[in-house]
C-alpha cells in the first residue's frame, strides 16, 4: 500500500521538488488535514547555531562569521527561501531576546549591534552608536549614571583607548571603536561595547521584563566562568541607545556551583537563558536543568529533565505560566533501511525535537515523519511557533521547518481508553487504543505521505493531528488495504475509527 | 516459550527463529534490575529478558520516545553492548539489547506474550568508520586518551579543537579525532578552507559510543584510562583550562577504578 499507493491516489506530480510530501489539491481530503510543517529552502550555506527573530522573519546563523537569514523572500513558485545578509559579526552572534532590538556578538570583546542596521547595512553596520537624541523631557526622566559620558549629536572628543570610568566612579567604561571590533579612531562616535564581560565560548543575551521603548535591561550570562552583567538600556525615539549603563559583573548560580570542587559541580553547559532573562537551562551534572535566576545572580533549581539535552530554546512569556522549552535530541530505534546496509548510526541517530512543559513536567516529540533528519537549532518564535534547521532526507537540502506546535499538542493521554461511551465499548484495553491511533498515522503516511511510516511516536501525532471526520472518512477508504498488509491484527474498522474520535 | 507476532512498527523486519530465541534466555547471569520507570507491566517478563543480557544496572534516562512514555539505557558489562528498556504510554515495555554487530528487541502484548526481532548491522567495507573494535584497541592499548567527535555543521568543533589538544597534550593523553554524523563531504570542504583545519572524518560507528551520547552536540569528547571509558562527556567547546578539568576529574576517576 505504500509508496505505490501515494503514485496512484496522488499522481507523482504532487510530489515537491524539496523531496517533502506536501499534498496536492486533487488529493483526498484528509491528506491535506494531517499536519505538513511549511519547509523553506535555505539558499547558499545554512550555517549553525541559528537564532529565529520573535516573528520568524529572520534568522541569524554563524559561519566562520554570523550572518542573518532573511526568511520572508519567495521564489517564482511561490514557495518561501532564504536570502542572506552577510555581517561582519564573530562567530555565534546571540540576539538580546525578546525583541532583538540589539544583538551581542562576542570576540575580543562583546559589541552590540542595532538588528535594524545590520539589516540595512550588512558587513558596513558597526557596534550601535550611543547618542543621546531623547526630547529634553524624556532625558531627564533618567538619572544620571556617575562617570557617564554620552555624545550628544556629535562625535565624542576624547582619545584612544577612551575608558570613560572616573577613579570612585561605577565601573561603567565604554569604548569608541572605527569599523566593527578593532582600533578605535578619536573623533568616532561612542559605541555600544563592553570589553570586560566578554567570552571565547557560550553566551546568551535577553531583555528583563519591565521594559519599554524608552527604558529596559539587557542581561548577557557567559559560560566560561559562570557569569552574567546586567546593562541598563535608554533609548531614543528610534530605538537607537541613548545612554548604557553597565552593571557589576555578577557570579551566575555561584550558591549552586560552588557547593562541590569538580567539574561537574561547578560547570553548568551549555547554558542560554530564557527570553526574560529571568530562568536558564543548561547540562549540570549530565542532565538538563532549568534554573530561577535571581537578580543578585544567585539561582534556584526548577527542573531536572533527567536526560541531556542539547541546547534549548525557551519559549516566549505567557501569564502566570512558565515558558517550556524546545530541543534537539536522538532516540534509539531499529529501522528499515533503504539500501540493505544497517550502520549503528542509523539506530542511534534518529533526531527530533522536543518539547519539554514544566508547567506539566511533560515532554513531547515533535516526531511526525517530516520532522525526522537531524533538526538542529530549534527555536521559538512570539506567536507559538518552532522553527529548525534541519536536512532534507530526500533531497539532501538544507531547510528550515516551520513547526506549529499547537497542531501536534497536547497529545490525549494515551495512557487509558478515553473516557467517552464509544471508546470504553470499542476498546478493551489502553494498549488497544493506543496501537489503534498508531495505526491510524500509519494508515495516513503510507497513502498521503512519501515517508515510511517507522516510527511510533510519529504515527502517533500524525493521527492526532487529523480533523476527526477526515480520518474517519481515511479509515473507510482505506482499512481494507490496511488490513490485507496486517492480516494478523486484531483492530477493525471501527477500532479505528472510534480512535479517529480522539484526534484534534 | 510461544512467540506470536503482533502488529508493530517494525513488522518489516525479520523475526529470529525460535531456536535462536532460546539460545537467548540460555545464560543466566546477574542484572534483572528494572529501570526506574514507575509504570512497568509484564515485569516478570522482562526481568527474566535482563537477567540474560548481563545489564551493569546503571540505568540513564533517554528522552521519551512517544508523549507519555519512558527509554532508560544502561551499559552491560560487555563493552559496545548496551540494554535499553522503553514503554508506551500504557505502560508495556519493549527492550533492546545492541551489539556491534546487531539489535534484539522483544516486545510484550497485554497477556506478556512476546515478540523477537533482530536487525544485523551491516557497514559497507570501504567506508570511513570508528566502530567498537577500534576502540577497543585503544582501550586495551594500555594508554590514557581522549576522543574528539566533531560535525562540520557545529563550527565550534573547529574553533576548540586547538584548545582540546592542548589540553591533551598536557595530560599526555592520546588523541583520536571521528566525524559524529555523516556529512556532506562539500561542506566540510567548505569548512576547512574557513577555518583551515583538517580533522579526520571517520564516522562515529561505535555501538559503545553512540550509546554514550556522543552525537548528541558537537564538540563532544571522552576520555579513556586504565582500559575504561569515562563516565561523564566532555560536552561542548571550551578554553584548554576547562578541557583539563574535565580531563583531570574523570582521569582520577578512572584510576582510581578497578
Amino acid at each position: 500500500m505504500r509508496r505505490t499507493k501515494i503514485v496512484s491516489t496522488l499522481a507523482a506530480a504532487t510530489l515537491p521538488a524539496l523531496g517533502f510530501a506536501q499534498v496536492s489539491g486533487d488529493a483526498p481530503s484528509y491528506c491535506r488535514s494531517g499536519y505538513q510543517p511549511e519547509m523553506i529552502k535555505i539558499n547558499g550555506s545554512a550555517g549553525a547555531y541559528m537564532r529565529v527573530s520573535p516573528d520568524g522573519n529572520y534568522a541569524i546563523v554563524s559561519n566562520g562569521t554570523s550572518n542573518i537569514l532573511d526568511l520572508t523572500g519567495k521564489d517564482s513558485d511561490g514557495n518561501r527561501v532564504t536570502k542572506e545578509i552577510r555581517t561582519r559579526m564573530n562567530n555565534e552572534a546571540y540576539p538580546v531576546e525578546g525583541n532583538w532590538n540589539y544583538v551581542a556578538a562576542p570576540g575580543g570583546q562583546m559589541s552590540f549591534y542595532r538588528f535594524k542596521d545590520l539589516l540595512e547595512k550588512g558587513t558596513e553596520a558597526s557596534p550601535g552608536e550611543i547618542v543621546d537624541n531623547r526630547p529634553a523631557e524624556s532625558a531627564q526622566e533618567s538619572p544620571k549614571p556617575k562617570g557617564r559620558r554620552v555624545a550628544k549629536n556629535k562625535p565624542a572628543p576624547s582619545v584612544t583607548p577612551a575608558p570613560t570610568s572616573t577613579p570612585g566612579s561605577s565601573p561603567y567604561q565604554f569604548y569608541q571603536t572605527s569599523g566593527q571590533t578593532s582600533g578605535q579612531t578619536p573623533g568616532e562616535p561612542e559605541r555600544f561595547v563592553d570589553r570586560e564581560h566578554t567570552v571565547q565560548w557560550y553566551h546568551s543575551a535577553a531583555e528583563l521584563p519591565g521594559g519599554d521603548k524608552k527604558h529596559a535591561t539587557y542581561r548577557v550570562s557567559l559560560f566560561s566562568e559562570n557569569t552574567m552583567r546586567d546593562y541598563e538600556v535608554w533609548f531614543n525615539p528610534d530605538g537607537s541607545a541613548a545612554k548604557v549603563e553597565k552593571k557589576p559583573i555578577k557570579p551566575l548560580c555561584q550558591n549552586i556551583v560552588d557547593k562541590g570542587n569538580t567539574f561537574s559541580d561547578r560547570l553548568i553547559s551549555q547554558p542560554i537563558i530564557s527570553k526574560d532573562g529571568t530562568e536558564m537551562a543548561g547540562l549540570w551534572h549530565n542532565t538538563t536543568h532549568i534554573f530561577k535566576i535571581k537578580d543578585d545572580g544567585s539561582c534556584e533549581v526548577e527542573d531536572d529533565l533527567g536526560i541531556s539535552s542539547y541546547k534549548v530554546s525557551f519559549s516566549y512569556p505567557e501569564p502566570g505560566k512558565r515558558s517550556k522549552i524546545v530541543f534537539t535530541n536522538a532516540s534509539m530505534r531499529m529501522r528499515a533501511s533503504s539500501n540493505g546496509s544497517y550502520r549503528p548510526s542509523q539506530a542511534f541517530n534518529n533526531f527530533g525535537t522536543y518539547i519539554y512543559d514544566p508547567n506539566t513536567k511533560k515532554m513531547t516529540p515533535l516526531s511526525i515523519d517530516p520532522l525526522r533528519g537531524v533538526p538542529n537549532y530549534p527555536g521559538w518564535t512570539k506567536d507559538g511557533h518552532i522553527l529548525a534547521q534541519m536536512l532534507d532526507p530526500q533531497s539532501r537540502s538544507q531547510v528550515i521547518a516551520v513547526i506549529n506546535p499547537k497542531k501536534l499538542i497536547p497529545v490525549p493521554d494515551l495512557s487509558q481508553v478515553p473516557d467517552t461511551k464509544a471508546a470504553k465499548d470499542c476498546f478493551q484495553d489502553a494498549e488497544t487504543y493506543t496501537r489503534a491511533v498508531a495505526s491510524l498515522g500509519e494508515v495516513w503516511n503510507s497513502v498521503c505521505s512519501q515517508y515510511n511510516p517507522g516510527s511510533r511516536g510519529g504515527n502517533f501525532m500524525q493521527a492526532l493531528s487529523l480533523d476527526p471526520k477526515d480520518c474517519v472518512k481515511m479509515v473507510h477508504e482505506n482499512y481494507q488495504s490496511w488490513k490485507d498488509q496486517h492480516p494478523s491484527s486484531e483492530l477493525s474498522e471501527q477500532h479505528l475509527a472510534v480512535a479517529c474520535k480522539t484526534s484534534h | 516459550m510461544t512467540l506470536s507476532r503482533r502488529f508493530s512498527p517494525y513488522s518489516r523486519l525479520a523475526m529470529p527463529t525460535l531456536a535462536f530465541a532460546a539460545s537467548v534466555f540460555s545464560t543466566q547471569v546477574l542484572g534483572s534490575a528494572l529501570p526506574p520507570i514507575e509504570k512497568i507491566k509484564c515485569q516478570d517478563k522482562l526481568s527474566d529478558t535482563l537477567k540474560t543480557w548481563d545489564s551493569a544496572e546503571d540505568w540513564r534516562r533517554q528522552a521519551d520516545p512517544v508523549f507519555n512514555g519512558r527509554a532508560f539505557r544502561t551499559p552491560t558489562h560487555k563493552i559496545g553492548t548496551w540494554i535499553e528498556v522503553q514503554t508506551s504510554p500504557s505502560g508495556l515495555p519493549e527492550a533492546y539489547r545492541t551489539s556491534s554487530a546487531e539489535i534484539l528487541h522483544f516486545s510484550w502484548d497485554e497477556k506478556c506474550a512476546p515478540s523477537v526481532e533482530t536487525r544485523a548491522f551491516n557497514i559497507p567495507k570501504d567506508e570511513k568508520v570508528f566502530t567498537d573494535a577500534d576502540l577497543e584497541k585503544l582501550l586495551k592499548s594500555g594508554k590514557a586518551g581522549a576522543i574528539y567527535v566533531w560535525y562540520p555543521g557545529f563550527d565550534f568543533s573547529y574553533m576548540a579543537y586547538d584548545e582540546f589538544k592542548k589540553a591533551a597534550a598536557a595530560r599526555h593523553l592520546d588523541v583520536t579525532v571521528v566525524l559524529g554524523v555523516e556529512a556532506n563531504a562539500e561542506e566540510i570542504a567548505q569548512r576547512e578552507k574557513t577555518f583551515k583545519l583538517h580533522l579526520d572524518d571517520r564516522r562515529l560507528e561505535s555501538v559503545e559510543l553512540l550509546n554514550r551520547n556522543l552525537t548528541l552536540h558537537f564538540p563532544n569528547s571522552i576520555v579513556y584510562a586504565n582500559g575504561k571509558l569515562a563516565k561523564v562527556n566532555g560536552l561542548g567547546a571550551m578554553d584548554a583550562k576547562l578541557y583539563g578539568s574535565y580531563m583531570d576529574e574523570q582521569l582520577k576517576a578512572l584510576k582510581g577504578s578497578k
